[in-house]
C-alpha cells in the first residue's frame, strides 16, 4: 500500500530530489556558471513533467489516507505549474547574471516552491494545505530579498514576511475554527459535517478568517496592501512567479475548497465574495492607472486579474469552473509572455520605469510585439488567449443569473485597456533615449516565441483545452 | 469549384488576417514588397467579393456558400459562416475601399509593414462581422476590428495643431479606442444575456444566430436589452450623443485608416444594430423606435451644423461622416422594408464617398501640410482633377441625383415617410444643411481667389487617379443604374421584416 503511495508522490520527490542537487552544486561547484544551473532546472523540471504525465494520467486515487488527491484535477494543475516553473528558470539565467545572485540557492528554492504548490494543488486536508502554502510562501520570502543590495528588495521582503505570517495565522486561526465545528480537517469530512449543522455564526466565522488568509496571499481587496511594495521589489522572475506560480496554486486551492467543501453554505459566502471580486477588479484597475513603474503597475493589474479569477468561484457551476480554470491557463500563458519580454528589455534598459520604455519597438521590435501581445490579452482582446478565456468566465457568470457581475468585469477591462495603451503608446509612439539595439539570448527568444504561440493558441483553439480542463472538473466533483 | 464555394467565406477572412501575419517576417524599411503583398491579398478579397456579389446578382441559391466549424462546444459555439444579399453588398463594400486604401498608402514610411499588418488584420475583422452568424463570433471580429485601431492611429496619424484648438493624435487614438471597447462591453453582456436566456427556453446552449431567432424573447427582457444594442453598436455607428470619438479619431487617422474606419468600420455598428438588434429583439426594437429615431435626426442636423463650423478640413468630412450616419440609422428605425433598404444602400453609399474623401483630403495634405479652410484657397487652378472629383464626391453627399447618395436617401425617405412624416422633413432640412456646408467649403478651398503660397503644388499623376476613378464608377455606376444593386439587398431584407410583422 505504501509503495504504491510513495511511487505517486515521485514527482514531488523528484523536484525534491532535483533542488537538493541544485543546492550542492553551488555549495560545491561554485565555479560552475549560473547558466548551467538554469539549464539543468528548467531541462530537470522539463523531463520530471513527460514523467508526471506518464504516471498520473487517468489516475484517480487518494493517497495517504485522503491526505492527497492524485487525480485528473491535481494533475492538470501540477503540469501547468511545472511548465511555469520551467519558464521562470529560463527567463532567470541573464537576470541572475546581471545581478550576480547566487545561482544554486535561487534555483533550489524556486523548486522548493514548487513543491510546495504542487501538493498544495492535491491536499485534500487543511493541515496539510497550510503546511504547503507554508512550504511556498517561506521560499517566496527568502526569494523576494535575493536583490540583496537593492534596499527596495529588503524593505519588500520585510513586508511580505510580516504581512504573510500574518495571514498566515489568520489561517491557521480559520481552520482551527473549522477543525472545532466538525472535528475534521479533511475536506470530504468537513463538507458533511456541515451540511446538518444549523448554526451559520460559527461557519461564518471561520469561513472569513480562512477567506481573509487566502485573501492576503491572492492579494484581492481589502488585502491587497502588499502587493505593489513586493512586486516592485523583489526580483523580476520572483514578481513573475509570485504574480502566476503562487496565485494558480493557491486559486486551486480555493476553488476545491468552495465549490466543493463549503458547498453547502453557499449562501453565506457568495453575496460576500461577489462583492470582494467586484471591488478587487475595479480598484485594481482604477489604481494601476497613475503608476509609472512597470511593475507596480502589473502588481495592480495582477490584482484586478484576481478580481476576474474569483467570478469563476463564485459561480459554484461546473461551467464556472472550468472557466476559472482555463482563464488562468490563458493568464499564466498571457504572463509569461508578458514577463519574459519585460525581462528582455529589462536587461536593455536597466529600468522597470514606464518612461524608459520609449521607443522600445526600435530597438527591439520583438520584445515589443510580445509585449504588446500580452497587454491586449490582459485587456480581453480578441486573436489572444484573453479575450477567449473571459468570454467563458463571464458566459459562465450570465449562465448563473449574474449578468451585472460579467458586465461591471467587462467594464473594469476597458480602465484595464486604458493603461496597458499608455505602456504599448511608450514603445510605439515615443522616441527612444538611445539607438542601441537590445540584444536577447536564445533561451529568451524561444521563451517568448513558445508562450506568444500558446497565448494565440488558447485564444483561436481552446477546444483541446477545454476539453482537458473539463475532465478535471468533473475529477473534483 | 464546389470546394471553392464551399470554404469561400472562410477564405474571404482568413485571407487578410492569417496573410497579416506573414508581414511581419518582411523587412522594416522594405515599403515596396510589403506594399504589392498587401495590394495581392486585397486583389484576391475583391475578386472574391465580385464573384459573391455576382452570384447573389444572378439570384443563386446564397445557402449554398454557408459554412460551418464545431469551435467550442461546451458554449455552443460554432463557426457558422453564411452571406445573404445585404451582407453581398457589404462584403464587396469592404474590398474595395480596402483595394483603394492599399493603393493611396504609397507613403508609408515607418515600419510600412507593421502598418499593413494592422490594417490587414482589421480588414479580416470587417469581413468576419459580416459574415459570421455566431454570436461570438460577430462579437469576436467586431473587437478584432477595434484593436488595431490604436497604433494605427497613434503611430501613423497626423496631430492638429491649430493655436485654439490642438488635438494630437494620441488623444484621437485613445479617445476612439475607449469609445469602441466600452460600446462593446455594452454588446457583449447583451450577447451573453440572450444567449444564457436563450439557453433557458432551448435547454442547450446555442449562440447561432438563426437558432435564436426561433426564440421568443421575453418583452421585459427584450426592452431591458434592446437598448444595450442599439447604443453599444450605435457608438461604433456614431450614434448621438456618443460621436465624439468619431471626428477626433477620423482627423488623426491616416487617410488609409480614415477611408477604410468612416467607410466601413462605422457601417458594423449599424449593421449589428439590423443583424442582433432588431433580428433578435423585435419587441425591443418597436419599443424603442421613436427614442432610435430621435437620436438619428439628432444625429443628421447636429452633425451637419456641426461641420458648419469646422476650421478643419478633416474635421468637416468627420462631421459630415456623423450626419450620413444619421441617415443609416434613421433607415433602420423605421422599421421596414423601404428604410432597411435605404440604410444598407446608405452604407455602401456613404462607404465609398467618404473614402473618396478622405482620399482626397490626404493628397492635398500631403502636399500643403495644411487642412486649414482658412489657409487652403483656389486649389483648382493647381489641382483641378482633385478640384473635379471633390466636387463630385460633394455633389453625392447632398444627394444629387443621378449619383449614389440621391438613391439611398431617397429610399430612407420613403421610408420615413411612412412612419414620421414629421422627422422625414427635418430628414430633408438636414440634407439642405449639407448642401450648405459642401457647397461653401467647395467654393472656398477650391475656387476662391489663389493663395500664393500654393504656387509649387502640382494635381494627381496618373497612377495616383486610379483608385479616386475606381471609387468615383461606384458613385456614378450605383446612381444611374441602382437596380441590380437595389435587388441584391432586397433579397436578403425579408428575414428583419417578417420578425417584426409577427409582433
Amino acid at each position: 500500500m505504501n509503495t504504491e503511495n510513495i511511487i505517486l508522490l515521485t514527482p514531488e520527490l523528484l523536484i525534491m530530489t532535483l533542488a537538493i542537487v541544485v543546492f550542492s552544486i553551488g555549495i560545491f561547484k561554485p565555479s560552475r556558471s549560473s547558466d548551467f544551473l538554469g539549464r539543468l532546472t528548467s531541462i530537470g523540471v522539463f523531463i520530471i513533467m513527460i514523467y508526471t504525465c506518464w504516471l498520473l494520467s487517468g489516475k484517480d486515487t487518494d493517497i495517504f489516507g485522503e491526505i492527497l488527491a492524485i487525480n485528473t484535477y491535481s494533475t492538470f494543475f501540477k503540469i501547468l505549474l511545472m511548465a511555469i516553473i520551467i519558464g521562470i528558470s529560463a527567463i532567470s539565467m541573464t537576470y541572475t547574471k546581471l545581478y550576480n545572485f547566487n545561482s544554486g540557492e535561487y534555483y533550489g528554492i524556486i523548486l522548493l516552491s514548487l513543491v510546495g504548490m504542487m501538493l498544495l494543488v492535491s491536499a485534500r486536508e487543511l493541515i496539510t494545505a497550510y503546511i504547503s502554502i507554508e512550504l511556498m510562501s517561506f521560499s517566496l520570502y527568502v526569494l523576494v530579498a535575493f536583490a540583496k543590495n537593492d534596499p527596495k528588495s529588503n524593505e519588500a521582503a520585510i513586508k511580505y514576511i510580516l504581512l504573510g505570517a500574518f495571514s498566515s495565522g489568520l489561517l491557521l486561526y480559520g481552520i482551527v475554527l473549522i477543525y472545532g465545528i466538525s472535528g475534521t480537517t479533511s475536506f470530504a469530512g468537513i463538507e458533511n459535517s456541515i451540511l446538518s449543522l444549523n448554526s451559520n455564526l460559527r461557519v461564518l466565522l471561520a469561513l472569513s478568517m480562512l477567506g481573509a488568509g487566502l485573501g492576503f496571499k491572492l492579494a484581492i481587496v481589502p488585502f491587497h496592501m502588499w502587493a505593489p511594495d513586493v512586486y516592485e521589489g523583489a526580483p523580476l522572475p520572483i514578481t513573475a512567479l509570485i504574480s502566476i506560480g503562487s496565485k494558480i496554486a493557491i486559486f486551486a486551492l480555493a476553488l476545491t475548497l468552495f465549490s466543493q467543501t463549503f458547498l453547502p453554505k453557499i449562501e453565506l459566502w457568495k453575496p460576500v465574495l461577489s462583492i470582494i471580486a467586484v471591488t478587487t477588479m475595479i480598484t485594481g484597475n482604477i489604481l494601476a492607472i497613475v503608476q509609472t513603474n512597470i511593475k507596480r503597475l502589473l502588481a495592480y493589474s495582477s490584482i484586478g486579474q484576481s478580481g476576474y479569477m474569483l467570478i469563476g468561484i463564485v459561480c459554484a457551476s461546473n461551467l464556472g469552473s472550468t472557466g476559472l480554470i482555463l482563464h488562468m491557463t490563458g493568464y499564466a500563458a498571457t504572463s509569461m509572455l508578458m514577463f519574459s519580454s519585460i525581462v528582455i528589455i529589462h536587461n536593455g534598459v536597466l529600468s522597470d520605469e514606464i518612461q524608459d520604455y520609449a521607443g522600445i519597438a526600435k530597438r527591439n521590435p520583438l520584445a515589443a510585439i510580445c509585449l504588446t501581445a500580452a497587454l491586449l490579452s490582459l485587456a480581453g482582446l480578441p486573436f489572444f488567449a484573453g479575450f477567449t478565456t473571459k468570454f467563458y468566465l463571464f458566459a459562465a457568470a450570465a449562465n448563473k443569473d449574474m449578468l451585472w457581475l460579467a458586465g461591471l468585469a467587462a467594464a473594469a477591462s476597458v480602465i484595464s485597456l486604458y493603461y496597458y495603451l499608455g505602456v504599448i503608446k511608450e514603445m510605439y509612439v515615443n522616441n527612444p533615449q538611445a539607438s542601441t539595439k537590445i540584444r536577447t539570448t536564445k533561451t529568451l527568444t524561444t521563451v517568448i516565441v513558445v508562450m506568444l504561440i500558446s497565448t494565440i493558441l488558447i485564444g483561436l483553439y481552446p477546444s483541446p483545452f477545454v476539453d482537458i480542463i473539463e475532465k478535471s472538473v468533473a475529477a473534483l466533483g | 469549384m464546389e470546394f471553392l464555394d464551399n470554404n469561400i467565406l472562410l477564405l474571404i477572412i482568413l485571407l487578410p488576417s492569417v496573410g497579416s501575419l506573414f508581414l511581419l517576417f518582411f523587412k522594416d524599411t522594405d515599403p515596396v514588397n510589403t506594399r504589392t503583398f498587401a495590394m495581392i491579398i486585397s486583389v484576391a478579397g475583391l475578386i472574391l467579393s465580385v464573384y459573391l456579389f455576382s452570384s447573389a446578382l444572378s439570384s443563386k441559391e446564397l445557402g449554398d456558400f454557408s459554412s460551418s466549424i464545431t469551435w467550442l462546444p461546451s458554449l455552443g459555439i460554432h463557426l457558422n459562416l453564411s452571406i445573404s444579399g445585404p451582407t453581398s453588398a457589404l462584403v464587396l463594400l469592404n474590398a474595395v475601399i480596402f483595394f483603394a486604401s492599399i493603393l493611396v498608402s504609397r507613403n508609408i514610411e515607418i515600419r510600412p509593414n507593421h502598418f499593413f499588418f494592422w490594417l490587414m488584420l482589421l480588414v479580416g475583422g470587417v469581413y468576419g462581422v459580416f459574415l459570421s452568424q455566431d454570436l461570438f463570433f460577430f462579437f469576436f471580429f467586431y473587437e478584432l476590428a477595434v484593436v488595431p485601431m490604436y497604433l494605427l492611429i497613434a503611430v501613423w496619424g497626423s496631430s492638429s495643431d491649430f493655436v485654439s484648438f490642438i488635438r494630437t493624435k494620441e488623444y484621437g487614438a485613445m479617445k476612439l479606442t475607449l469609445y469602441l471597447v466600452a460600446g462593446s462591453v455594452l454588446v457583449w453582456v447583451g450577447i451573453l444575456a440572450l444567449w444564457a436566456e436563450g439557453a433557458e427556453t432551448l435547454g442547450a446552449f446555442t449562440m447561432d444566430i438563426n437558432t435564436l431567432r426561433n426564440v421568443n424573447y421575453d418583452r421585459d427582457f427584450q426592452l431591458f436589452f434592446f437598448p444595450f444594442f442599439m447604443i453599444g453598436f450605435g457608438i461604433l455607428a456614431g450614434l448621438w450623443p456618443f460621436h465624439t470619438w468619431s471626428p477626433d479619431g477620423h482627423v488623426a487617422a491616416p487617410t488609409a485608416v480614415s477611408m477604410l474606419h468612416a467607410g466601413v468600420l462605422m457601417k458594423l455598428g449599424a449593421f449589428g444594430i439590423l443583424q442582433i438588434g432588431i433580428l433578435l429583439l423585435p419587441e425591443g426594437a418597436i419599443y424603442w423606435s421613436p427614442l432610435f429615431m430621435s437620436l438619428g435626426i439628432i444625429n443628421v442636423l447636429y452633425g451637419s451644423i456641426s461641420a458648419l463650423a469646422q476650421q478643419d478640413l478633416k474635421y468637416v468630412i468627420g462631421y459630415s461622416s456623423v450626419s450620413h450616419m444619421g441617415y443609416v440609422l434613421l433607415g433602420l428605425a423605421t422599421l421596414n422594408s423601404t428604410g432597411f433598404n435605404g440604410a444598407i444602400l446608405q452604407m455602401v453609399s456613404h462607404g465609398i464617398m467618404t473614402a473618396l474623401f478622405f482620399a482626397l483630403v490626404g493628397f492635398i495634405y500631403e502636399q500643403t501640410h495644411t487642412r486649414n479652410i482658412q489657409i487652403l484657397e483656389g486649389l483648382a487652378k493647381k489641382m483641378p482633377i482633385a478640384a473635379g472629383f471633390f466636387t463630385l464626391a460633394g455633389l453625392t453627399s447632398l444627394g444629387l441625383p443621378g449619383l449614389s447618395g440621391f438613391v439611398a436617401e431617397l429610399l430612407i425617405f420613403i421610408g420615413l415617410f411612412k412612419t414620421s412624416p414629421l422627422i422625414a422633413i427635418l430628414a430633408i432640412i438636414g440634407a439642405a444643411i449639407t448642401a450648405v456646408y459642401i457647397l461653401r467649403l467647395i467654393a472656398k478651398v477650391f475656387f476662391g481667389p489663389v493663395n500664393v503660397q500654393w504656387e509649387h503644388l502640382r494635381d494627381f499623376s496618373k497612377s495616383e487617379t486610379l483608385p479616386i476613378l475606381f471609387l468615383t464608377l461606384f458613385i456614378v455606376g450605383i446612381g444611374l443604374f441602382p437596380w441590380p444593386i437595389m435587388n441584391v439587398i432586397d433579397s436578403g431584407i425579408e428575414q428583419f421584416v417578417a420578425k417584426l410583422s409577427g409582433v
